[in-house]
């Protein structure tokens, strides 16, 4: 039988509005996950992620940008979250990100979170962001910074094997 | 093994387990081989890349013996002292920059760890090798990587002058890579 | 991941197109290893399904200029990634790379695109871009056009790969 390299683990379409799209209980023995999202909110605000419930100050990231005038670039340390869109205005134009959680189930590393999100209205962006601990990453939650996921947001799970 | 997940977490919502059950099974992006680092050499290598593959993807988690935060790649053992160039676009936390480096003995990456004083914070990255057997191109890659805690996002483009097939990597730091650091290299058929 | 279909060309062409794709699975991708018959500056436009409307973009990048800046710009009517190949009269045997990833591309909403892309030369000057895009079209996406700038051909030796997740 061959060997599935690069899984889809999850799909989530939704059918109402919710504030927060959760993958748990993420299957151990891959290497890496990627997670594509795709979809508006209720009101404008950015793209956001928690692991494994962490709601502590216990991330951090870096980001470089363009919103079709000026290039940007900035970090913060300490957030409640992980920022995996920083300024992608979700209102109306659907927001897509790319995010890759690099050897997530390693208990010897934080997690390095990669992510490019895109949105005509308001960006294009990378991002890098940590999330300070070295516990296996089996809970994902993806949420903005206002207002609620509209139906029809998407998100897919991926595991690269590795 | 079925690696489905058990329900996620959501009311109201259209949701599906893993698409592995009854589903037919594409190989066409395949898990050529994985290394770590050893904290003793400064390189890693990927050798005798096959060449029945169209492109070229190596996914990488890295962090320095001793903080020293920049790496270079090599291809084919190549040492020729000015045969690599690269371009890279840098978010450093306050403005983005960009900046070049050519005619070089490697292709220099600008970030592939983390200082010390950040305990446990790695690098990652994605690098893209496309149409990399071709033997009437050079070699074009294209990698975007960064660690948050140290300097900041890239994206660099690299160019190897020389038009033979790819068919070794040396991805190499100032110093040792620790023992948790992990270089997987991916083959996509095309 | 499956491969779909990969094009290379013979001679110079002003367009690749992608056509026929199936609209069994998710998400795609479109690999692109590409260079310009002739000087230029080396944008790459996408549009789908032979449609030229409802389209727009924001790019970011970067010139490669010694410590230079970063860059953004948009366009209202199309999907371009501005200087994503290599001109023919820059450096020998180099060609540009892009990576193009567009979900749910068979659904019945608004399309969007995400596009990384490079050039290369043993100069100053190389781009890498950052680019958003969106159709805003509920069509199914059935076909990709590719297209070098107007009066611009791509090279022979550019390679198309088109995957589907």
């Amino acid at each position: 039988m061959p060997t599935m390299t690069y899984t889809n683990l999850a799909t989530v379409k939704l059918t109402a509005a919710t504030s927060s799209i959760i993958f748990d209980s993420v299957p151990f023995g891959f290497g890496d996950l990627i997670i594509v999202v795709q979809g508006t909110t209720s009101v404008s605000g950015n793209g956001r992620m928690r692991l494994n419930s962490d709601s502590g100050n216990n991330y951090s990231y870096v980001y470089m940008g363009g919103n079709g005038t000026t290039a940007s670039s900035n970090t913060a340390t300490l957030d409640n979250y992980a920022r995996v869109s920083r300024d992608a205005d979700t209102g109306a134009s659907p927001l897509q990100m790319n995010i890759n959680i690099m050897d997530y189930s390693a208990t010897n590393k934080h997690k390095t979170i990669l992510s490019r999100a895109n949105n005509v209205v308001s960006g294009t962006e990378g991002l890098v962001s940590r999330w300070q601990s070295t516990a296996v990453v089996t809970t994902i939650e993806i949420f903005a910074s206002a207002g609620t996921w509209d139906i029809g947001t998407t998100a897919i799970l991926y595991g690269v094997v590795a | 093994m079925n690696r489905s997940m058990r329900r996620s977490s959501i009311n109201n919502n259209v949701w599906y387990k893993s698409m592995l059950v009854d589903n037919p099974v594409y190989t066409d992006y395949e898990l050529i081989a994985t290394t770590f680092g050893n904290g003793v050499s400064t390189a890693i290598n990927f050798t005798s890349i096959p060449q029945d593959y169209k492109h070229l993807q190596l996914r990488f988690v890295t962090k320095s013996i001793d903080g020293s935060i920049s790496g270079n790649l090599r291809f084919n053992g190549s040492t020729s002292t000015t045969i690599y160039a690269v371009h890279w676009l840098e978010g450093n936390g306050s403005s983005v920059v960009t900046n070049n480096a050519t005619a070089q003995p490697s292709a220099f990456l600008r970030q592939v760890s983390v200082t010390s004083s950040v305990a446990n914070s790695f690098s990652a990255g994605v690098i893209d090798f496309i149409d990399y057997s071709s033997t009437n191109k050079n070699t074009v890659f294209r990698a975007f990587y960064g660690a948050s805690g140290s300097t900041g996002i890239f994206m660099s483009t690299g160019l190897y002058m020389s038009t033979a097939a790819l068919d070794r990597i040396q991805f190499s730091g100032q110093s040792a890579f620790n023992s948790a650091s992990r270089f997987s290299l991916y083959g996509i058929r095309g | 991941m499956r491969l779909i279909q990969t094009t290379a060309l013979t001679g110079s062409q002003s367009s690749i197109v992608l056509s026929s794709i199936p609209q069994n699975f998710t998400d795609l991708v479109v690999l692109i290893s590409a260079r310009l018959a002739s000087g230029g500056s080396g944008d790459l436009i996408v549009d789908f399904n032979g449609v030229t409307t409802d389209l727009s973009s924001i790019r970011m990048g970067g010139s490669g200029a010694t410590g230079g800046s970063g860059s953004s710009s948009s366009s209202a009517t199309a999907i371009v990634d501005q200087n994503s190949n290599v001109g023919a009269t820059v450096f020998a045997n180099t060609f540009g790379s892009a990576t193009i990833y567009i979900p749910n591309y068979s659904g019945n909403s608004s399309k969007t695109v995400s596009i990384d892309s490079n050039g290369e030369n043993n100069g100053t000057s190389a781009s890498q871009n950052l680019v958003a895009g969106r159709w805003a079209d509920t069509s199914a996406i059935t076909s990709i056009r590719l297209t070098a700038e107007a009066g611009v051909s791509f090279a022979a030796s550019t390679t198309v790969s088109l995957y589907a997740v």
